[in-house]
């Protein structure tokens, strides 16, 4: 079994309450965030190599420590949840399914860069995700884990969830902020980059539901810990979303560095090709990307056996894997 | 025509969702509001709903017409009560939503992007909309109809009718209420 660090509680009933959540070790990464400083929480994000599972792979750690700091001016944490890159539904799964991991992390996440306020951005097409994260919000309101001086730490945030109204180009995160303030979705130019103008000209970091997730098991681990899993600098686990003509079309966590092969065709995950058809190509990342035949999908150009990493397979190939048997193309 | 104006419980939710923004900035509530207007007023957003969420919101009415132009989830002219939006991406493709909308267009007589005479349903082809491992799929409403087959889009179809309701993908009762 590859190791879980996101959906190890998967299969408990309830775990999208708050009750079960919390039995199960639920925001103990917030309590241990709260006995660190903010510039440590950071340090530790650094640490683990954890990079963006939104697609371009930026690591998470840098990113937060170019986030401008003026005095007096509020600073906002946005996270990316337009999941609009054709093929890819591992942030709907993990939305619906762990609405409390997504919260814990993005608690940890604003005390890490001093954001009072956070929003999740979510593509309006998956409205009845609102519902089950304005149900979760409001249970973490009520447990004293959102609101004025969290936990008696001194530390207040606030959290909302802001819909979208179906434009893919609000995935891009500039293009995301101008909706967020109730614009049409044009990209921004930058720079001036989000991290010194972002959200009402303010210093704003924006990042995937997976990335802020990712926070929870790097802060109960430790960063040194998590870098010791995935493969070079592809460190941690990842979700892929596989679909296509494949026996078992579904989320996986996989530990980073894993071999294409073995994810396509073994029982722990595809579980191989529909109908034990021939794999003809595979997409990887929907449809913006180019398709790979089966030949390059499984090994690379020199031979090797192509893994699932930032250095293997092109990022957004990191999103989703859709495979097309033989006939599928005829 | 009625006059276009919230219910007294819908509009406490938009006074809310209006507080959720900074000071000066709730023209952010705007795309929230657009949904639950369309939701309210008929599935669609007529130039005199826009106008009232432009009072509500204290802007241009042209900001509103701007915005709503922008976005697909909102219709602009009239559509059916239930709108059946089918995605035909690459995996549903694959898993077979090209037969789907035939057989919805067969069964209804119409075409994408048209409204049954009886006003009772539309057909939209979408993009994938992240339902993609458990294709072919439609969204209506809010709802997700998952792993589709023909017999299961007839007895959706059927349920649909009998119960005569518009689709709505969000109400008062989606947002927290504080
Ligand atoms: C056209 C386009 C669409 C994008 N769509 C998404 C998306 O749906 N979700 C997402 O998290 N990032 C998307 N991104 C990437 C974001 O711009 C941004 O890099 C990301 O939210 C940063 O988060 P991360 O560092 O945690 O990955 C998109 C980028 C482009 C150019
Ligand atoms: S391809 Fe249809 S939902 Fe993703």
């Amino acid at each position: 079994m590859g190791k879980k660090l996101l959906l190890q509680n998967d299969k408990i009933p309830g775990i999208d309450t708050y009750e079960v959540y919390r039995q199960h070790g639920g925001y103990s990464s917030v309590e241990k965030a709260f006995k660190m400083t903010s510039d440590e929480v950071v340090e530790e994000v650094k640490k683990s190599g954890l990079r963006g599972r939104g697609g371009a792979g930026f690591p998470t750690g840098m990113k937060w420590s170019f986030l401008a700091k003026p005095e007096g001016v509020p600073r906002y944490l946005v996270c990316n949840a337009d999941e609009s890159e054709p093929g890819t539904f591992k942030d709907r799964y993990l939305m619906q399914r762990h609405p409390h991991l997504l919260i814990e992390g993005m608690i940890a996440a604003s005390y890490a860069l001093g954001a009072n306020t956070a929003y999740i951005y979510i593509r309006g097409e998956y409205f009845y995700i609102v519902n089950i994260l304005e149900k979760a919000i409001e249970e973490a309101y009520t447990a004293g884990w959102l609101g004025d001086n969290i936990q008696g730490s001194g530390y207040s945030l606030n959290m909302y969830v802001h819909p979208g109204a179906g434009a893919y180009i609000c995935g891009e995160e500039t293009a995301l902020l101008e909706s967020l303030e109730g614009k049409r979705g044009n990209p921004r130019i930058k720079p001036p980059f989000p991290a010194v103008k972002g959200l009402y000209a303010c210093p704003t970091v924006v990042n995937n539901v997976e990335t802020i997730a990712a926070v929870v098991p790097i802060l109960n681990m430790g960063g040194d810990e998590y870098a010791k899993i995935g493969i070079g600098k592809s460190t941690g686990t990842k979700l892929i979303s596989a679909s296509g003509h494949i026996k078992k079309p579904g989320v996986y966590e996989i530990e980073l560095g894993l071999p294409v092969e073995e994810f396509i065709y073994s029982e722990e995950y595809c579980g191989g090709i529909l109908n034990d058809k021939k794999l003809k190509a595979v997409v990887p990342g929907g449809s913006s990307v180019p398709i790979l035949p089966a030949e390059l999908s499984l090994k690379t150009p020199t031979g090797e056996p192509r893994l699932m990493s930032y250095e293997s397979l092109s990022e957004v190939a990191l999103l989703a894997v859709v495979c097309w048997d033989q006939a599928a193309l005829l | 025509m009625s006059e276009v104006k919230f219910n007294d419980e819908t509009l406490a939710v938009v006074h809310n969702l209006m507080r959720r923004y900074p000071e000066g900035r709730h023209k952010s509530a705007l795309l929230p509001i657009l949904h639950l207007a369309q939701a309210e007023f008929g599935g669609w957003l007529s130039p005199a709903t826009m106008d009232y969420v432009a009072s509500i919101l204290n802007i241009k009415p042209v900001e509103v017409y701007e915005v709503a132009s922008f976005y697909s989830m909102y219709n602009l002219n009239p559509v059916g009560k239930c709108m059946l939006e089918v995605c035909r991406t690459s995996s549903c493709w694959l898993r077979g939503a090209d037969d789907v909308i035939r057989h919805i267009e067969k069964r209804l007589e119409i075409k994408v992007g048209e409204t049954t005479a009886d006003g009772m349903f539309s057909l939209k082809a979408v993009e994938c909309l992240g339902s993609c491992g458990t294709a072919p799929m439609m969204q209506v409403g809010k709802d997700f109809h998952e792993n589709l087959t023909l017999e299961k889009v007839d007895e959706l179809l059927t349920q649909f009718t009998n119960e005569d309701k518009h689709s709505r993908y969000c109400d008062a009762n989606t947002y927290r209420k504080n």
